[in-house]
């Protein structure tokens, strides 16, 4: 197995995101909406001094869009480029589960990118 | 066995040297300055800080092993100290080697780890020079004399002692006041009747008096020289309860020589300049907490609490909401640095280009005591040099061409800075040959960066704007100092990045002035909120020129004889619901000569934001400088304005002759 991973739910699928890149994970923050961005970025918002953008893991990888629920989450990650936020639906926890489907977010990012 | 020391930090070493480089350079020029004036001599101020970097310098490069410029800096301070303590006599030919140490110093930190050949020669025969120096002996200076006073004898640093020696030769008094301070008022006092001595002459030296002091109170003799009357310093001192005495006039050959001291240390600390943002960002939240307790306050005042309490609970919150702000000031405070150092330098390279192109040129430099952001200041460190080379290489003409057209040989680079409100502006200004616009015009058809066709519609300002264009250069020879292929879009860039603008104005055969507009800091930006479509966005105040009431919204408007293309925030960012709006305000922002406005629905006032860049992630978001947090926890937008300036310029060229129409028609 390829390690851990942090196990989230977004539009109902459970995904799996890789855990060294997790920084922390925080209850939805207020989001800025900012202009002429893809469908897929859902804003920016300050957090620790940093502003960063945040993005709809289920836009992002093509299943819909994340439902804002009372367990929605935003995981902070840290990407080779910079801080970034990752809306989900709910965090289930931390381990491997054969159903859950993996997810490679810096190549996910830059797909949605240059579409 | 002793351990090593943890492998020094290269980076950090060389932030450290270069900073004490640059403040021996700069010390080193205000003494020029001073040594300049006729009859007046080195102050033993300046030649104590002079003095002070070398040492520090030296001390730098042996800890982090340089060992070249560790013994550079050793011979320097032998030959400072020679100048201190008056063993050599301040000569042109050792303020030139000061002046060359500068270069030497910074030839040798730029090389790191190796030294090259040249740069060691170089080194060589600096040293050769001040050894030269050093065994030239002071005429004059060899009757050796002993101060009398036994018991300032034993007190007085070598240089103190040296100090006094000097005075009374010049044929100055010499005088010591005693006083008594008291305990809680010690330090005001010392400094106060310090100021009045110091206006007297010199001050030379403070010595307690532990005998004399007792329970709450401090007693300390002031040694000074002056050329004043006894009954003259009586008078001025008179109801301060000094006891003044004169000191025996020095005499016979000394007995002793001291260590010296490397003069008083500064009362300084380096702070990485992160920690001020953390404090800053700390700051704030403690803004958000005085926001919550204010209104839970105010709440309270329907729930009947005896009324004293709750006027004290509203009087403290209204104390830690000023305590706050000034919390925040200071901290803005103390990230502010002089434009001094980048002055200097800035007389360096002007002096250095114009010997190597053999112009003659002078620089008049003002506003170097213009405070801004140190980030800011370094960001702007080759943004301006560049420009001043720029001016040198393509603006002022050989000493002949001047001479030819009447101008004087002699070419004028006028350096400004200039505070208003929350923004610095700083220009270059030369006297040279103006920018050739017909060449501008010429490069740019031939670089594809402008149609034959639109050249007869471009307007001056727009002309000149081609040299920001990325691409564009018109040094045809690049010399060898300027022709690093970076071209004033590279500039442009620059300045936008720390949230400025920059403009140029050019008159053939008078000269070229490039201005940049930025603001004093980065860290606490003064904001004017507006709104679009219901979204809020922030447009930092030192862009804002004006607000107006939208009457009829035109591709454009005329204000002051400019014109001002109009371009609605709503259309240019998209927003939903943006088509068929009808805004009321427009808010004219941007440079001088390249002012938008933007219309928007409204304007909501003004506010300190503390703007954090955003984070790149997910590459630049087109418009937008950074976000900022709202005292009620919302995220706002920054608006950056450089870049809404040049696309809105960009979508109004491109439909300028409508605009122009408009224009003539309202």
């Amino acid at each position: 197995m390829a390690g851990e991973r942090l196990l989230v739910r977004c539009a109902g699928k459970l995904c799996g995101l890789e855990v060294p890149l997790v920084r922390e994970v925080i209850r939805p923050l207020p989001v800025a909406e900012l202009p002429r961005v893809p469908k897929f970025v859902m804003g920016a918002v300050s957090h620790r001094g940093e502003a960063f953008p945040v993005v709809d893991l289920a836009t992002l990888v093509g299943l819909g869009s994340c439902e804002m629920l009372p367990s929605s989450r935003m995981v902070v990650v840290q990407m080779p480029q910079g801080r970034l936020g990752v809306f989900v639906e709910s965090v289930e926890g931390v381990g491997g589960r054969p159903e859950a489907r993996d997810v490679d977010l810096e190549a996910a990012l830059e797909i949605a990118l240059t579409k | 066995m002793a351990e090593r020391p943890p492998a020094p930090d290269a980076g950090a070493f060389l932030t450290e040297a270069q900073d004490v480089i640059e403040r021996y350079a700069s010390s080193v020029s205000a003494l020029s300055a001073e040594l300049r004036v006729p009859g007046k001599e080195a102050s033993p101020d300046l030649l104590n800080a002079v003095f002070r970097e070398v040492h520090s310098l030296k001390g730098l490069s042996a800890l982090f092993g340089a060992d070249r410029l560790a013994e550079l800096g050793h011979v320097a301070e032998d030959l400072l100290e020679g100048l201190r303590m008056g063993r050599l006599a301040f000569s042109d030919d050792a303020e030139e080697i000061l002046v060359e140490l500068i270069d030497g110093f910074q030839g040798l930190l730029g090389e790191g780890g190796k030294v090259s050949l040249a740069r060691a020669e170089a080194a060589d025969s600096l040293e050769r020079k001040i050894r030269d120096l050093l065994e030239r002996p002071r005429a004059g200076h060899n009757e050796p004399m002993e101060i009398a006073d036994p018991m300032l004898r034993q007190s007085l640093t070598s240089y103190e002692a040296h100090r006094l020696l000097e005075n009374s030769k010049s044929g100055f008094d010499l005088f010591l006041a005693r006083k008594s301070f008291d305990l809680a008022l010690f330090h005001d006092e010392l400094s106060e009747l310090s100021t009045v001595l110091g206006e007297l002459g010199e001050l030379i030296a403070t010595l307690p008096v532990p005998e004399q002091s007792k329970g709450d109170t401090i007693s300390c003799d002031l040694l000074f020289a002056t050329q004043k009357q006894r009954w003259e310093i009586e008078t001025l001192l008179a109801g301060r309860n000094v006891d003044l005495r004169p000191v025996g006039k020095p005499e016979g050959p000394p007995r002793r020589e001291e260590a010296p001291e490397p003069g008083a240390p500064l009362q300084t600390v380096r702070v990485d300049i992160r920690r001020l943002d953390q404090l800053m960002e700390t700051a704030g939240q403690l803004g958000l907490s005085r926001q919550s307790l204010s209104e839970l306050a105010t709440q309270l005042r329907t729930q009947r609490l005896p009324a004293e309490l709750l006027s004290r609970l509203l009087l403290e919150v209204r104390r830690l909401e000023r305590r706050s702000e000034e919390l925040q000031e200071s901290i803005l405070q103390t990230r502010l640095v002089s434009l001094s150092q980048l002055f200097d330098r800035a007389a360096r390279v002007v002096r250095a280009v114009a010997r190597e192109s053999g112009k003659s040129v002078e620089l008049l430099a003002s506003g170097g005591d213009v405070r801004l952001d140190k980030l800011i200041v370094e960001a702007l460190s080759d943004t301006l040099m560049h420009l001043l080379h720029n001016a040198l290489d393509h603006g002022i003409e050989p000493p002949e061409a001047r001479s030819a057209v009447g101008k004087p040989a002699k070419g004028v680079v006028r350096l400004l800075a200039e505070q208003h409100g929350s923004q610095v502006v700083i220009s270059v200004a030369d006297d040279g040959r103006g920018v050739d616009r017909q060449k501008i015009v010429r490069v740019a058809v031939e670089r594809g960066l402008l149609e034959e066709s639109a050249v007869a519609a471009l307007s001056t300002r727009e002309l000149l704007g081609l040299v920001f264009v990325p691409g564009f250069s018109t040094a045809k020879d690049a010399s060898l100092l300027s022709g690093r292929g970076v071209g004033l879009d590279v500039v442009k860039t620059d300045v936008a990045r720390l949230s400025g603008f920059i403009d140029l104005e050019s008159e053939p055969g008078v000269g070229t002035t490039v201005r940049m507009t930025l603001p004093v800091t980065l860290a606490l930006l003064q904001g004017l909120i507006v709104e679009v479509c219901n979204r809020r966005y922030a447009i930092p105040v030192n862009a804002v020129w004006e607000v107006l009431p939208k009457a009829t919204l035109g591709a454009a408007m005329k204000r002051r004889e400019m014109v001002v293309p109009v371009v609605r925030l709503a259309e240019l960012f998209a927003l939903d619901g943006g088509a068929d709006r009808d805004e009321r305000f427009v808010v004219v922002v941007g440079p001088g000569e390249g002012k938008i406005g933007l219309a928007v629905d409204e304007v909501r006032g003004h506010q300190a934001l503390i703007i954090k860049p955003l984070s790149t992630v997910l590459g630049p978001v087109r418009g937008i400088a950074g976000l900022s947090l709202l005292n009620t926890g919302t995220p706002l937008l920054v608006l950056d304005i450089g870049a809404l300036v040049d696309e809105a310029g960009a979508l109004f060229a491109a439909t300028a002759s409508r605009a122009t129409r408009v224009v003539s028609a309202g």
